[in-house]
This record gives structure tokens, sequence and C-alpha cells, in this order.
């Protein structure tokens, strides 16, 4: 078990740092994957880790989270346009969020900030 | 040939439940996914059903961009020196033709992104046999 939220980031062209450094300042630990074909891995890296969720960039944001439902059955949502859009889809219990490309701090924190909160909620209900 | 269109008819139909497509755009993706598909005669290359639902999604992604002129960021430096000359080649040949009929300059970083997949779909060759 780790304390802090552990968030996998693979973006198809070498990017995610900047994601990497919202989730950081949201108290959380990031991970990102590098070199080629990074988006494919975050299931493998997420299972390996035992992370809470991840984020995958690839245009269609498609090929990282299917690949990440098909081998290790994460729930994913993927084609996601914006940061409202992922946070919908971690409150709907989604594990895998397949974006186009935007490596921006605001999206790691504010995903890292609902997670976070859902957790406590969580915590709260049992 | 009737069981590729048949596959490729199949790995569509797949994408269409999650993707709103026309028409046209299924058209253009079937012929698209065809090129990529063709690839694997000379024994280099293997798409099974779930790499083709993969790469179709990011071709139809492809073809949505071209028609809305989006602009991608370019590939980080370095990423190049892991993606192989033939096949960057290929994924040239496979984008180039479909670019040019709408007169368009085909993007580095659209290169780039579908040399991912057909990197991906490489046939690895472990003692002499081919080990997919």
């Amino acid at each position: 078990m780790h304390d802090k939220v552990k968030v996998v980031i693979g973006d198809r062209l070498g990017k995610g740092q900047k994601v990497a450094k919202g989730v950081e300042e949201a108290g959380g630990i990031a991970i990102v994957i590098p070199g080629v074909g990074a988006d494919m891995k975050v299931g493998d890296v997420m299972n390996k880790e035992n992370a809470d969720f991840g984020i995958a960039f690839c245009g269609s944001g498609g090929a990282g989270a299917l690949t990440a439902q098909t081998k290790y059955g994460y729930p994913v949502e993927y084609g996601l346009r914006s940061i409202e859009a992922g946070i919908t889809a971690l409150r709907e219990g989604k594990r895998v969020l397949g974006f186009g490309f935007m490596d921006i701090e605001e999206l790691g924190r504010r995903l890292t900030e609902e997670y976070i909160k859902l957790i406590k909620r969580e915590n709260k209900d049992v | 040939m009737d069981e590729v269109k048949e596959t490729l008819k199949e790995v569509i139909e797949e994408i269409s439940k999650k993707e709103k497509i026309t028409e046209k755009e299924r058209e253009e993706l079937f012929e698209l996914l065809r090129l990529v598909k063709l690839n694997e005669k000379d024994g280099k290359f293997s798409f099974s059903f779930n790499r083709l639902v993969l790469i179709g999604y990011h071709l139809l992604a492809f073809i949505k961009r071209l028609e809305t002129n989006e602009k991608l960021p370019p590939v980080e430096p370095g990423l190049w020196n892991e993606i192989s000359p033939e096949v960057k080649k290929l994924s040239i040949e496979v984008l180039q033709k479909y670019v040019q009929r709408f007169k368009k300059e085909l993007d580095e970083t659209e290169i780039f992104l579908l040399a991912v997949h057909f990197e991906a779909s490489k046939i690895k060759c472990v003692g002499g046999k081919n080990n997919a």
C-alpha cells in the first residue's frame, strides 16, 4: 500500500513532464514512462507499480487506454479532450484516461485533486 | 482478399460502436487500413484484430485532424532514433497518398505516430522462428 496517489503517464510524443508536475503539486507521485510507445505501456506500468490511475496521450487517446483494458481489465475512457471530461471519467470509476495531446500542469493537478477527493469520500462511506 | 475485407469491415464496426463515423470516413478508413494490412505480406509484421482496432482508432483521428486542419505538437528529440528507417518509410507510404488527395502537407508528427504502431506490430524473430 502507498499513502500518496500514484499516477502513471505515457505520452507517445515523449512529453508528459508538465502533467507530472501538476500531479506532484497536488500531492501525488507521478511516473512518466520514457521512450517510444509510452502510451501503450501505461497499463503495464500501472500494474507493476500498483498505481491509482493512468493517463495516456496518443492523439486519439485510444491505443494506451484500450491496451490497458485488454491486458489488465482496467476501466478506461478515451478520446478525452478536456480536463472536465477527465474528471467526469474518474468520477465514473475509470482508471485509465486517454487524451489527445495535452501536456499541461492543470490537467495533472486537477485529476489528482479529484482522485484524492473521491478516495476521501469512499473512506467516509465505508 | 475477401477475408481481409471482412476483417477490416469488422474492425470498422468495432470502432463505430464508440466513435461516430460518416460514410465517407468509413470508406477512407477502410482504404488506409487496407494499406496497413498489405504490409503483412512479407512476414515482417503481424496485425491482430485488436491491433487493427487500435490502428483504426488512430487513423480515424488522423482523418478527422486532416478535415479540421488540427496541428499536433512536435515529437521530442531522440524518439526518432527508436524508429527504424524501414518503418518510417512504410508510415509515409500509407499516409502520403491520402494526404496528397487533399493537396495537403504530410506532418512529421503524423508519420511518427503511425510509425509507432508499425514498430509495435513487428514480428520478433527468436531462434530463427517467428515469435509474434
